[in-house]
């Protein structure tokens, strides 16, 4: 039955504590700057295992793992920069706000969206972030 | 718990907060969380500071039930135990007019404290809890809390934007997207919806300097004016358009006078890296139109 077993649920973060995580980048992603001034992101794409089995076989070229690009926008490219594996979330939305203008709302909802995305895709991991006085940054 | 690292420092200045028919003088650094119906949370560096929920009330006002329907219309659907207190001494005094009870409560992570206030002059209760460690702010607020007699300020101030429409008009719709803010006011068939887009400067970069590109991927304009480059005024361009046929005829029927107002109006805020617009449809007046547009801004 362990075929059809169900997941357990990952445990939900607070939001306090989703702000506290560290963003950290693959180290399997090359991003290079466009000529618009615009990150584009190699990322390997993530297949199941048997996908990934059948994708080595029939590859042209077996060694090279199937991979995929991303072009950011750019306030993706703005918020990619920000991504120091030092800095947390609730710094990176700060940040994004001051350097954009944004109310802090719509920067928390736009950055967050943003790092979901990327989290999906396997091109960051996030990390647990200690527990700050005021979680803030200069 | 409270730590000097924690604990919230204040400026002492304050903006305007005016939602759902609801007035404040809430701190600057207090920032819209959330908005609903009737609902409001605002937060202090991105935590819950105070939350406003305010409803009219049919028939008999009944402290305790009333509390009970506002404490479960939030947004946790179980929250704490609330415990009613006698007002705090530093708390304002409140009109003769108002009814009001006190309390407080306590969660696992989270307490605070709040009152919930009728005012027999317009039937609505409102509750309004603040929660700890921004509870000192309190007697601040509340003794701007104003639920009526609102008219001299602006019909709603919310994020960064605020604006004042004609009494009549209620507003029928709104979204909070990141980036891009919508809110439709409607009266006797006449439409003003205000939007705000932001950053400006990534959009206008994007639509190589223009405005136009923004109205035509927002689809703000209809066929009828589609066409029509816009007249420039300050900052930006307004278009004006004639109603549709039967529309007009309805019109001119209802105002015997000038036919009802059709219009878009659209400018750039480079000091606060922000695009606004006002489209208005049926509007009776054009000088409506112009007053709405002059008072819609930044705060």
């Amino acid at each position: 039955m362990g075929l059809f077993r169900k997941k357990a649920a990952a445990p939900r973060l607070s939001r306090d504590e989703a702000l506290r995580c560290v963003p950290v980048k693959s180290g399997a992603i090359q991003a290079s700057r466009t000529t618009d001034d615009v990150i584009r992101l190699r990322y390997p794409l993530v297949l199941k295992p048997w996908i990934a089995e059948l994708a080595r076989r029939f590859s042209s070229s077996p060694a090279k793992p199937p991979a995929r690009q991303l072009e950011l926008d750019e306030l993706g490219s703005l918020t990619w920069d920000l991504i120091d594996g030092h800095r947390s979330v609730g710094d990176i939305v700060r940040q994004f706000a001051r350097q954009t203008q944004v109310h802090p709302k719509e920067a928390e909802t736009a950055v967050t969206q943003f790092l979901r995305e990327l989290g999906r895709r396997g091109i960051i991991g996030m990390a647990p972030g200690q527990r700050k006085g005021n979680n803030r940054k200069g | 718990m409270i730590t000097p690292a924690n604990r919230p420092s204040y400026s002492g200045d304050t903006k305007p907060f005016v939602w759902a028919g609801i007035s404040l003088a809430i701190p600057s650094e207090w920032e819209t969380g959330q908005l609903g119906e009737g609902y409001a949370l605002l937060e202090y560096r991105f935590r819950p500071a105070m939350e406003l929920k305010t409803a009219p009330i049919r028939g008999r006002f009944s402290f305790p039930r009333h509390l009970k329907q506002l404490t479960r219309s939030g947004l946790n659907p179980s929250p704490p135990p609330v415990k009613q207190i006698p007002p705090p001494a530093e708390w304002p005094d409140f009109p003769p007019e108002a009814e009001l009870a006190c309390f407080s409560w306590k969660g696992d992570h989270l307490s605070g404290q709040g009152l919930l206030y009728y005012c027999r002059q317009c039937c609505r209760a409102t509750l309004l809890q603040f929660y700890d460690p921004v509870g000192d702010m309190a007697p601040r607020v509340l003794a701007s809390f104003k639920d009526h007699d609102t008219q001299s300020g602006p019909t709603f101030a919310v994020y960064d934007i605020a604006a004042v429409l004609p009494e009549a008009y209620r507003l029928t719709r709104f979204a909070f997207n990141a980036g891009r803010f919508e809110l439709v006011f409607s009266h006797a068939g006449a439409v003003v919806t205000l939007w705000r887009w932001s950053p400006a400067d990534v959009l206008l970069a994007r639509a190589k300097g223009h405005l136009t590109p923004i109205v035509q991927a927002n689809g703000l304009l209809p066929a009828v004016a589609a066409q029509d480059p816009g007249h420039p005024v300050e900052q930006g361009l307004e278009w004006r358009w004639p109603n549709s046929s039967w529309r007009n005829r309805l019109g001119r029927l209802r105002t015997a006078s000038a036919p009802p107002v059709n219009a878009l109006r659209i400018w750039h805020r480079p000091d606060a890296n922000r695009i606004l617009a006002v489209g208005a449809e049926g509007v009776a007046e054009g000088d409506i139109f112009d007053r709405i547009c002059r008072s819609y801004g930044i705060i």
